[in-house]
């Protein structure tokens, strides 16, 4: 039994992830903020494109067999833009960890933990890390196997409840900021779907890579459910969106949401599953990261490393002064490096990468025939 | 006074001019040469045993003595005698140690046969002896057979059903050890190894621990024929294997591997027997102690064996395509590998209907969760997360803990921590003694301690519910390992609330999907997710077509898609 290949479940676990802990933070309220009362017509746009998106990808991929986008880098640009490409991906992961983790974090120290300071905490989720990573690749990815089902339970409960809270009228007007807000600018709501950019890095994990298109289309499918699910719930439930400053918008739902006589308030409930499903979201990140360094660099024993990566992690989460600076590296710096990096530059590599697999099979076509001749 | 202080005087000066011997008896161990790079020895001892048996029969019956420390020892018998072979007379011994032979089959079977004279030893007819005959010339030449002694002894003198010719000392201690008696014979360099055991014994009895209301009530015993021969009658399939093994350098212990020929996994048998063949210690008495040496993890507390007292539970699994490990001596079957739902499931599933299978291990989740989470729960809501309680119920906890003095993780810890004293004084009291040590230090102590506002009502209650539900895990083990987590779980959680239960969840579960069993990931089927389901909820008895897929089994369908012919009879 190979330790580093997983299933298909692990995988759709290890994209899902992702998108659980977004949404946990304040995904859903900055698409709202975004398009207003027409985010879920421009979030099912968005996600038609995304699903196109992924179809041309999987598409170009075919040639590539079970290579990654480090392999497809090296064919098309040599091992120089292997490294800049890695390095590039390695910097982004930690960034969006560290800044999740460090709005998690506050969040935390606002509603529970007031006197503690804010570096302990994180410190907290990074030794959960370090020492997750140090039980190895099949440790993480099965142990985010069982807290991916329970977060998505747990979320769906808490949307099931806030049901009876709903008010159609909300979604009037029904083109919110204007349908170029709707239709244009808000397609940068796409930035919402960065699980594609782990999608690059799964394939040579996989036990079954036959099963990869399966796998990419249904955690796709699953982030995408439940973006819709959330985007619907928030804005079916408040008169007016949101603008909480420190707390994320799912918890103040969550909060202010009446779950019968005896469990008045479970917000900590909810709040024990998203510890557990964030530390899983770090711990895999570092063990992402980590691969992708070992590649560039053709280390043997990377273990070591994650001491150091999980570091890095930290630093990137002290790095935002306040809250405000969160929500602009959230809301604004990840939004256009996400686009560009995932959906411009990887699939850019991608198109290129298969005309040149394209031009070189049709030379060697061409060299087999003129020999057969 | 006057006479204490006249006494204390005339002391003085007797020790002083007087010689009084020193009356005290003292002894102390002389030190032992530390030495800090000493190495294991197998043989301590610079006496060099031989190895082989000679066929002098004087030089045989030193070694023996000297292996066996006969002139002290006084359980070892020697008995000396002249056997008598084809009318002729050879010396001989047997071997044996008094308490483990049956002393009857030895004199009847053995001695008598051997010693007396009979048509069988005295009987000699020279043309049974001839194997060729040649006539040239009217001169008649015969070959004459050899005649050899041991067959002769072993086809004609033992009328036993299980003799053995062995060639060493070691096979001889060994067979002595386990209960035989070994018969010498001048001019062989072999002994006969004769069974004769007839040590008493525990008879099959009912299970003590693994009770089960509509199933079998044989319980393993500490004999492992009689354990064997328990799995062969609930088996009753001649591709049941039983190998024999060894463990223990010093106690050289039977141990006895099992397994379905036609079903278990040919690389999970030759990773439980390349285990069992590599462990090097001295002794081994139980299954318990084999367990440690033999686990994939020792570090961690969980169980990663199955072990079982009752020999249906263990057919079950020998059938579902595991391995069986018996230990002589020890009334436990080791079962590898075991998986986390294997010690969620109780013995009595398999003879309920699915329902009441289900429910019950529904309840056992939900005990396990009590055990680990809800002391550490109590103090981590009454300290960060109050507003989760309704208030109606936060009042309650707050007015019961109003003239409580100690802080609630000193509370709470005393009360676990006494729970486990009154366990543990529970199980090592006699046993007429225990159900007055629960009564006493669970009613009367608990309800003191309220009284006295040492703790609070709730409290106890917690500490309560805890304990039942520790109870209800099935496996002695597993429950254990609970038991102990939910210290840790205690501690972090009034660090740091939730965060810190999740903290601790996250590496508990981090451990456990880590750990693996005999190369089987603990968490299947689960985590990762096999093909076929077979997990934690039984289907119906109909519907259990195949056996665990992750095991790897060489038949993976345990019955047809239609087991119930009498109702389909044309599918």
């Amino acid at each position: 039994m190979n330790s580093t290949k997983i299933g298909t479940f692990e995988a759709i676990a290890f994209i899902v992830v992702i998108i659980l802990n977004q949404i946990v933070l304040n995904l859903p309220q900055n698409l709202l903020d975004e398009c207003g009362p027409s985010t879920p017509l421009n979030l099912i746009l968005v996600i038609a494109f995304v699903f196109l998106f992924l179809f041309i990808m999987l598409k170009l991929w075919k040639p590539f067999g079970n290579s990654d986008i480090l392999d497809i880098s090296e064919f098309l640009g040599g091992k120089v833009f292997k490294t800049i490409i890695g390095s590039i991906f390695i910097i982004y992961f930690l960034m969006i960890s560290g800044t999740l983790l460090r709005n998690f974090t506050e969040m935390l120290k606002l509603v529970y933990l007031e006197k503690a300071s804010i570096c302990l905490i994180v410190l907290f989720f990074i030794i959960a890390c370090a020492a997750a990573n140090r039980f190895g690749f099949r440790s993480v990815i099965r142990c985010n196997l069982i807290f991916v089902p329970i977060v998505l339970l747990n979320l769906l409960i808490a949307f099931f409840c806030l049901f009876p809270r709903f008010e159609l009228n909300r979604i009037f007007p029904i083109f919110g900021y204007g349908i170029n807000q709707t239709f244009f600018t808000g397609m940068t709501n796409i930035f919402a779907f960065t699980g594609i950019s782990y999608l690059y890095f799964l394939k040579p994990f996989l036990k079954k890579p036959e099963s990869f298109n399966k796998i990419s289309y249904i955690s796709i499918g699953i982030s995408a459910f439940y973006l819709f699910l959330s985007i619907v719930t928030l804005l079916f439930s408040f008169a007016d969106v949101l603008t909480v400053n420190d707390l994320s918008s799912v918890y103040v739902l969550i909060r202010g949401t009446d779950f019968g006589r005896f469990l008045q308030r479970p917000d900590a409930l909810f709040i024990l599953g998203w510890i557990l499903v964030l530390m899983s979201y770090i711990s895999t990140t570092v063990l992402l990261v980590n691969h992708i360094f070992s590649k560039l660099a053709k280390i043997q024993d990377t273990k070591p490393m994650v001491y150091c990566f999980s570091t890095l992690c930290f630093i990137f989460a002290l790095i935002p002064k306040n809250m405000v600076a969160i929500r602009w590296l959230e809301d604004t710096l990840f939004r256009y490096v996400t686009i560009i990096l995932v959906f411009i530059i990887s699939f850019c590599i991608l198109l290129f990468a298969y005309f040149k697999h394209k031009k070189q099979m049709s030379y060697v076509q061409k060299g087999g025939l003129t020999s057969e001749t | 006074m006057k006479q204490n202080k006249n006494g204390s005087v005339m002391t003085y000066f007797k020790d002083l001019f007087w010689y009084t011997p020193h009356k005290e008896y003292s002894f102390t161990i002389p030190e032992a040469n530390n030495n800090e790079n000493a190495t294991y020895t197998e043989n301590n001892n610079n006496y060099e045993s031989p190895k082989n048996i000679f066929p002098k029969i004087g030089t045989n019956l030193e070694t023996i003595t000297t292996l066996y420390n006969a002139m002290i020892n006084s359980d070892i018998i020697i008995r000396e005698f002249s056997l008598i072979a084809k009318n002729k007379e050879y010396k001989a011994f047997i071997l044996y140690i008094d308490g483990m032979v049956d002393t009857k089959i030895v004199n009847n079977f053995v001695l008598d046969p051997l010693m007396l004279r009979n048509q069988a030893n005295t009987y000699t007819n020279p043309e049974a002896d001839v194997s060729k005959e040649v006539v040239t010339n009217h001169i008649t030449v015969r070959k004459v057979k050899k005649f050899d002694l041991a067959s002769y002894i072993l086809n004609h003198l033992i009328p036993q059903n299980s003799v053995k010719q062995v060639a060493t000392f070691d096979d001889v201690a060994s067979s002595v050890n386990s209960g035989n008696c070994l018969l010498f014979v001048d001019t062989l360099n072999i002994a006969f190894d004769i069974d004769a055991k007839g040590f008493k014994q525990r008879s099959v009895g009912k299970p003590e621990n693994e009770i089960v209301i509509r199933g079998s009530q044989e319980g393993f015993t500490e004999n492992i024929r009689t354990n064997t021969s328990l799995l062969r009658r609930f088996c009753n399939n001649e591709k049941l294997i039983i190998e024999n093994l060894e463990v223990g350098n010093l106690t050289k212990t039977k141990c006895a591997i099992c397994y379905m020929k036609n079903v278990a996994n040919n690389d999970l048998i030759a990773e439980v027997k390349y285990r069992i063949n590599n462990v090097s210690v001295d002794s081994i008495i139980s299954s318990g102690q084999l367990e440690q040496l033999i686990s994939d993890n020792g570090k961690f507390s969980v169980p990663q064996m199955i072990s079982t007292e009752r020999p249906d539970n263990a057919t079950n699994f020998l059938l579902s395509g595991r391995v069986v490990i018996l230990v002589n001596g020890s009334p436990y079957a080791l079962i590898a590998p075991g998986t986390f739902i294997d010690f969620i499931s109780s013995p009595e599933d398999l003879n309920l209907k699915y329902k009441f299978s289900n429910l019950l291990k529904l309840v056992r989740i939900f005990a396990i969760i009590l055990t680990l989470l809800l002391p550490g729960f109590y103090v981590a809501i009454t300290n960060f997360h109050q507003e989760l309680l309704p208030t109606e119920l936060l009042f309650a906890i707050v007015a019961s803990r109003e003239n409580i003095p100690l802080p609630i993780i000193f509370e709470i810890l005393v009360m676990e921590f006494s729970f486990e004293l009154i366990r543990e004084a529970g199980i090592r009291v006699p046993s007429p003694l225990g159900p007055t040590i629960g009564i006493v230090g669970a009613l009367i102590l608990g309800q003191a301690a309220v009284d006295a506002n040492i703790v609070s009502p709730i409290l106890i209650i917690v500490v309560a519910i805890t304990a039942i539900a520790s109870f209800a895990i099935p496996d002695y083990s597993f429950s254990f390992h609970f038991r102990l987590a939910r210290f840790i779980y205690i501690i972090f959680g009034y660090l740091l609330g939730f965060l810190g239960i999740a903290t601790c969840l996250f590496f508990h579960l981090l451990l456990l999907a880590s750990l693996n069993s005999f190369g089987y990931p603990y968490l299947q089927p689960y985590v990762p997710v096999t093909k076929d389901y077979n997990g934690l909820l039984l289907s119906p008895a109909w519907k259990r077509e195949h056996r665990a897929d992750f095991l790897n089994t060489k038949r993976p369908k345990k019955q047809p898609d239609i087991s119930m012919k009498w109702k389909f009879p044309n599918k």
